[in-house]
């Protein structure tokens, strides 16, 4: 018998990283089951692409990962198993546009994995997003990244950037029928990525992780609740403000990006008030991104952009929490305050354009089974 | 304010059910006697020779530098041996070795009448060395001398996982609890005394409210099952809601522990001194959990083999439990008046990944520190920044290392940032 020295506290929690990476795992795959089952009814290419991008992905994160640990001389089964590829692999597919390539995403997830985690030094250290980072690429690298011998689609957020963003009230209107009203939004049971498109789904999977301490429940909700309450204020002032509000979190990767993008702990603040200013922030530069350069893919772009003042919101917020609390509530209020009026003020500046219905193109979008 | 800050506390399985229904087991004392003179990091002045014959409350040794703290016999014999080995903070503290011979002879011991007014209960508890019973051992009669105290709270929160000793002394020992809860309310001046204890332990609340019934100003406070609600700033936030710099009296609290205030109404009644103690003797790594009842200066190698040796090959054996104990690497060292528990636990080696930045740690500091942030300074050699972090304000209590998700030794780290700079001030 030996008595060996530990300096304490000599239990711990049953809660593991490895544990809530499983517990996303888990969470992913229900988002990535909703989405299969959409395609599952548009015809053979789309159901070969839901199957093939996810597999693509994850095994290029796998392989890189294996590669760098036995670059590294490392075990590679314990390496993987305290570094998660799949789980940036299955983030990335998810949130492809449906007719990405596969060498496009495999390319994507390389380079994510490559440039945005392992030359950082790997799993804990790195500044943005992997699955940023490679979601990035696809859209701007790669101009034959999507498969284009094939119709596409039109979806909701392409097309409302087409038109700038905002509106008319009847205009809004047709345009919700073309997509089958705000429900089948909120459902998702419509062109667009694999994973990002059924709001529905990721809010149930969002509170279930959250209840699981998986995800701080308080990113997404200051994130979609930044947007929304912008969007209802210059929806207001368009006579569109609930329909103009529910869009802008529906759509466009928004609750995707809220709950499994801004939520990574690597790369946010790590202090509470700080991921609150963060998620807001995270808010502002989406709506900035899409109102002033009229694109859809906001949301990626902010999640980056954001990324890269963790640092510096992490150095706001430093010292003791006792001692802060009075200026870290005041900071965040300030800070949600500033960055509303701020969307408000560019949202105010866009002017509705006439709106062309979308009904005429070669896939009908409409939901078929809610 | 949670939502900013985190909770700053957890919950913990106590694994209480170990030892709190079954017997408590009363071992012959140990035919050698080892009595260590450190009084936490301070050295007492040994008072007693080689040779020299000693009965119970014979006093052998006494710090008075800024406090005074008695030392006294537990048994009658003669000192065999005075001899410097590794304490239970591996440090190498004195031990007065005394050589038990069973006859249990007594001092001439003074005891105190129940209607002793507060400068002869302070003079008294000063004299008796009755000091905090919780596990730090800071002397009772310190905290008395004030007249700004408000609410006196008696501790009986117990905290820690696996230990159940306070409150097995409680079932024991509650007429002595009574009396010494009454005396301490008045030598405290305060106007309201809160007997705090956690909700879950029903049957003792019971108790307590049956006891203390119609004692003017005297109440029983339940609260959470929540880890460290026993910690003195924990509980005075969680009771009266406010928060201090350095001591519970800038509150307008004083705080005693329900084991303290048994050793001060036996001593009022039989004039012995803290010569023994309950020991809750637990953890998954020894035969038969128990709580033991042993004089001061037994071996943990003692009090474990009452309970049936160790069942791993390799343990930690820990002064305390699981959480705040302090891991020894001999069995050897010897229980003190403040101790309270002896916890052995199988090895095991930890799993530790990287730093997620979660900041787990930091939502459930009791202080409000922001250990990962320490930590970062830490790599970056940042001086200005730790002090700035407040490392100072680290209990140890190890809830970071506890929730910390990837395994990481935070609350070490800790200590090696406390150390860091205290050595650079
Ligand atoms: S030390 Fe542990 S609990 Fe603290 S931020 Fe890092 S991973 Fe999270
Ligand atoms: S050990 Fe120190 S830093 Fe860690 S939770 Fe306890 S008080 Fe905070």
């Amino acid at each position: 018998m030996e008595i060996k020295y530990n300096p304490g506290p000599n239990i711990r929690s049953k809660r593991s990283t490895k544990q809530i990476m499983l517990y996303l795992t888990c969470g992913l795959l229900v988002v990535y089951v909703f989405g299969l089952q959409y395609y599952l009814r548009q015809g053979s290419f789309f159901l070969k692409q839901a199957i093939l991008l996810p597999l693509a992905s994850v095994i290029t994160a796998v392989v890189t990962e294996c590669l760098y640990a036995l670059f590294l001389k490392k075990n590679v089964v314990s390496y993987l198993r305290s570094s998660f590829p799949w789980v940036t692999g299955l983030i990335l597919a998810l949130c492809v546009p449906i007719n990405t390539s596969i060498h496009a995403i495999v390319m994507a997830c390389f380079v994510g994995i490559f440039f945005g985690k392992l030359v950082f030094g790997g799993f804990g250290q790195n500044i943005f997003n992997p699955a940023g980072v490679g979601r990035a690429i696809v859209l701007t690298a790669f101009t034959g990244a999507r498969i284009v011998d094939v119709v596409t689609a039109a979806t909701p957020t392409t097309t409302f950037a087409n038109h700038g963003w905002i509106l008319s009230p009847q205009d809004m209107q047709i345009f919700l029928n073309d997509f089958g009203g705000l429900k089948n939004l909120f459902v998702g049971n419509y062109f667009g990525a694999l994973g990002e498109t059924s709001t529905l789904a990721i809010l149930v999977v969002a509170v279930v992780l959250s209840l699981l301490e998986v995800i701080d429940w308080y990113i997404p909700v200051f994130y979609l609740g930044t947007l929304f309450v912008s969007a209802l204020i210059i929806g207001a002032f368009n006579g569109i403000a609930l329909q103009y509000a529910l869009f802008m979190i529906f759509t466009g990767g928004a609750a995707f990006g809220g709950v499994f993008m801004l939520t990574d702990p690597v790369t946010n603040p790590n202090t509470r008030a700080g991921k609150m200013v963060f998620a807001i922030l995270a808010a502002f530069l989406t709506a900035l991104i899409r109102f002033k350069a009229s694109l859809p893919e906001g949301v990626v772009f902010s999640i980056l952009l954001v990324n890269i003042l963790t640092p510096a919101i992490e150095k706001y917020f430093d010292g003791k929490s006792t001692d802060r609390e009075q200026k870290d509530a005041w900071s965040v209020i300030a800070v949600a305050v500033v960055c509303i009026i701020g969307i408000v003020l560019i949202g105010l500046s866009l002017e509705p354009k006439a709106y062309a219905s979308v009904m005429n193109t070669a896939i009908t979008l409409r939901g078929t089974w809610w | 304010m949670p939502f900013l800050i985190g909770p700053m506390h957890q919950h913990i399985d106590g694994r209480k059910e170990l030892t709190a229904h079954n017997e408590i087991l009363r071992p012959e004392p140990a035919k050698e006697l080892r009595i260590a003179l450190n009084h936490g990091n301070t050295e007492a002045k040994c008072l007693v020779e080689v040779d020299q014959e000693v009965k119970i409350g014979t006093k052998i040794a006494e710090r008075s530098d800024f406090v005074y703290v008695p030392f006294f016999s537990p048994v009658s014999g003669k000192v065999v041996r005075i001899e410097k080995k590794p304490g239970v903070n591996l440090r190498p503290v004195t031990y007065v070795v005394i050589e038990n011979d069973h006859q249990e002879r007594t001092e001439e011991l003074s005891t105190l009448s129940e209607d002793a007014n507060k400068e002869e209960i302070i003079a008294f508890l000063k004299e008796k060395g009755i000091i905090g019973c919780g596990g730090a051992g800071f002397p009772t009669y310190f905290k008395y001398q004030t007249d700004k105290c408000e609410t006196l709270l008696i501790n009986a929160v117990e905290c820690e996982p696996f230990i159940t000793s306070d409150a097995r002394m409680i079932e024991e020992h509650i007429d002595y609890l009574k009396l010494g809860v009454r005396m301490l309310f008045r030598a405290s001046g305060a106007k309201v005394c809160r007997i705090c204890i956690k909700e879950n332990k029903e049957e003792l609340i019971r108790l307590l409210e049956e006891t203390f019934h119609g004692e003017q100003g005297i109440e029983i406070t339940r609260l959470k099952d929540l880890y460290p609600m026993g910690w003195e700033r924990t509980l005075v936030y969680e009771v009266l809601h406010k928060r201090y710099e350095k001591l519970p009296i800038e509150a307008g609290a004083i705080i005693s522990n329900a084991t303290t205030a048994i050793y001060f109404g036996r001593a009022m009644k039989t004039g012995l001194p803290i010569d023994q103690k309950l020991i809750t003797v637990s953890g998954d790594a020894v035969k038969e959990p128990h709580n033991v009842l042993a004089k001061v200066g037994t071996s943990f190698h003692d009090l474990i083999e009452a309970c049936g040796g160790y069942t791993a090959d390799q343990v930690k054996v820990l002064a305390g439990g699981p959480m705040m104990g302090s891991s020894v690497n001999k069995d050897e060292v010897t229980i003190s008046p403040s101790s309270n528990a002896v916890t052995v636990l199988k090895y095991e080696k930890d799993d530790e990944i990287a730093c997620l930045r979660c900041g787990t740690c930091a939502d459930h500091c009791p202080s409000g520190l922001r250990p990962v942030n320490i930590m970062q300074a830490m790599k970056a050699n940042d001086l200005t920044r730790i002090k700035l972090l407040k490392v100072s304000d680290c209990i140890e209590c190890g809830l970071c290392s506890y929730n910390c998700p990837s395994k990481i030794a935070v609350t070490e780290n800790m200590r090696r940032a406390k150390r860091l700079t205290a050595l650079r001030k």
